[in-house]
């Protein structure tokens, strides 16, 4: 069930209905949005929904045997046998075939003609994203930075629909005090609510799928045929459509929580006016990245209170196993090594720098980070290293080819980055306007806008990128 | 222990909010639900259409042709034809230097 969709819509409404009817009914809520989460989720393959109880209730089971032991080292293996078993769930459905497949290179290399058997394993739609909020829900129960929650608690806290399946990945500390409350919702919170479902919508149905369909699927199948400046501006077009798509999912996440009464953290703040790339992974997919770097980078790899080399390895490593999360490929994983390549740099660059050089203007920053990230974009979109680097080499080498780049592409681009360059609380600011507008003009409003992005959708709106993650 | 998410990492915080605003969404949502049902049959067609065709479905199907007609009738469908329309010139719209066409393009008569 996607976001953007007349069936979702119908859930929706059904939903907000029963949530709110059902306000001062304590935990019945929570049963009701436990079951609504289950329908939305079965909607893709009914048989995961199982898989999603398990994964809670392995977490549940391991949280109460940590709490339960006083002993720190039995604690310690508990907690490492939870954490264990979400790999595996995780490695089972999202590796095995990957791994098999790699190594039966390895033997055939090796001189062994030896067939690894494949599972051709169907990957659950969010098992990325509900895996990691299991684990973070263990090891905060575990360094005692969240209180244990009851069963139904969990259940809610990983399977809640409007973060399942692509995020943000929101941390139990956060989450679980919200619905221990009884929930509550304001004008404002209203209508921000809305603005960012309706921009949401905007950006994923009319700027992403657009640039996906009419330019960069195309330009991607085939860089052969295209231009170089054709080249670049599907990678410019990439750029902006997945940031489009992916914070869309966020937008209307954040949104259809807050219209439930839970408060989401913001998930991307302006990510391609970031001046290095430090900054960067501060500013796009925020859940993840602080993910990374709580329970990666400090709690496993020892974080910057160690050497500077060994500081450099724990961030390299960090970058490098985030781009695995992202799917089990290599163009993944070198996506992942040219962002841990490029942190490390601006690491020792920043701390070997003699004092007499200047650093850069913000606005070259910017303009030198924008281009990092999406010349590694180019990686992350192609299935293969030789396809990424034949594209990047007719990128320079000013062929000529047939043309997809239409002023109305270049047009969504713009529109795309421009809305980097505005003011970071602009749907605040319009939330506030909105609130004060009586309900039925903003009905108005809302509708007008849908009504044009029906008018602009192509045909039909399609998954969102981060699904497969 | 830090419960709760702080104050102000959510982009719907709000410090001086306390208008109770459940009605006011609900009129808003179940509002704009009821005009789109006028307006927007493009999209319940849609919908109907990529429906695996069965007994079950069939009424569906025919039910929302029904009203698309009917709306149709009404006039209730100009606003998403005539975006459309738009749509369709500005996706057809060439560079003024230009003498190569995209295949898709040329296909439309773009």
């Amino acid at each position: 069930m996607l976001f953007p969709t007349l069936t979702f819509h119908v859930f929706f409404l059904l939903v907000f209905a029963a949530n709110w009817l059902l306000r001062k009914a304590g935990e019945w809520r929570l049963i009701l949005l436990l079951i609504a989460s289950w329908v939305f989720y079965g909607a893709w393959d009914w048989r995961f929904v199982a898989l999603l109880q398990a994964s809670a209730l392995i977490n549940w089971g391991a949280a109460r045997l940590i709490l339960a032991t006083p002993e720190a080292r039995r604690r310690k293996f508990w907690v490492s046998i939870g954490v264990v078993l979400n790999l595996v769930i995780l490695g089972f459905f999202k590796y095995f075939d990957f791994f098999a497949e790699q190594l039966t290179i390895l033997l055939q290399s090796a001189g062994w003609e030896r067939d690894v058997p494949l599972l051709g394993i169907i990957l659950p739609v969010g098992v990325s994203f509900f895996t990691f909020q299991g684990m973070s829900y263990l090891i905060d129960v575990y360094q005692g930075k969240s209180k244990p929650a009851g069963l139904l608690e969990l259940n809610v806290l990983m399977s809640f629909f409007p973060h399942l399946v692509a995020g943000p990945i929101v941390r139990p500390s956060h989450i679980l005090p919200q619905l221990r409350e009884r929930p509550h919702l304001t004008r404002q919170v209203a209508a921000t609510s809305l603005i960012l479902i309706l921009w949401g919508v905007v950006k994923k149905a009319v700027i992403a799928n657009e640039l996906s369909v009419n330019l960069v699927d195309p330009v991607f199948a085939s860089p052969a045929t295209h231009s170089a400046l054709e080249l670049a501006v599907a990678a410019y077009g990439y750029a902006v459509q997945i940031y489009c798509d992916f914070s869309a999912y966020s937008d209307m996440a954040i949104g259809l929580a807050g219209l439930l009464g839970f408060r989401f953290p913001r998930n991307f703040n302006q990510p391609y006016r970031a001046a290095t790339l430090q900054d960067f992974w501060r500013r796009w997919h925020i859940s993840l990245s602080t993910w990374l770097r709580d329970y990666l980078y400090i709690a496993a790899l020892g974080g910057s209170r160690q050497s500077m080399a060994r500081t450099c390895f724990a961030l390299f490593m960090t970058m490098v196993l985030g781009g695995l999360w992202h799917g089990a490929s290599w163009n993944f994983i070198i996506w992942g090594t040219i962002h841990g390549a490029i942190l490390v740099v601006e690491r020792v660059w920043k701390s070997l720098k003699p004092s007499g050089i200047g650093t850069l203007p913000n606005w070259a920053g910017q303009l030198l980070t924008f281009h990092i990230v999406t010349v590694a974009w180019i990686f992350f979109r192609c299935k293969e290293f030789t396809t990424a680097k034949d594209y990047l080499s007719l990128l320079f080498s000013g062929t000529s080819g047939v043309q997809l780049a239409s002023p109305w592409m270049v047009a969504l681009i713009l529109l795309g980055m421009a809305c980097h360059f505005g003011p970071a609380d602009a749907i605040q600011r319009l939330g506030r306007r909105a609130a004060a507008l009586p309900a039925l003009a903003f009905a108005l409003l809302g509708t007008l806008t849908l009504l044009v992005v029906e008018g602009l959708l192509g045909e039909g709106v399609a998954p969102f990128i981060y699904f497969q993650f | 222990m830090h419960e709760g998410l702080p104050w102000g990492d959510s982009p719907v915080d709000f410090e001086d909010d306390d208008q109770p605003g459940i009605g006011w969404a609900a009129l808003a949502i179940y509002g704009a639900s009821a005009m789109l049902l006028f307006l927007n049959a493009h999209a319940i067609l849609n919908w109907a259409n990529q429906l695996e065709l069965t007994d079950t479905t069939a009424p569906i199907v025919v039910t929302a042709e029904n009203w698309y007609a009917q709306t149709g009738q009404f006039g209730l469908n100009q606003i998403v034809d005539s975006v459309k329309a738009v749509a369709q010139e500005a996706r057809a719209a060439d560079w003024p230097f230009s003498d190569a066409k995209a295949p898709t393009q040329a296909a439309q008569g773009g």
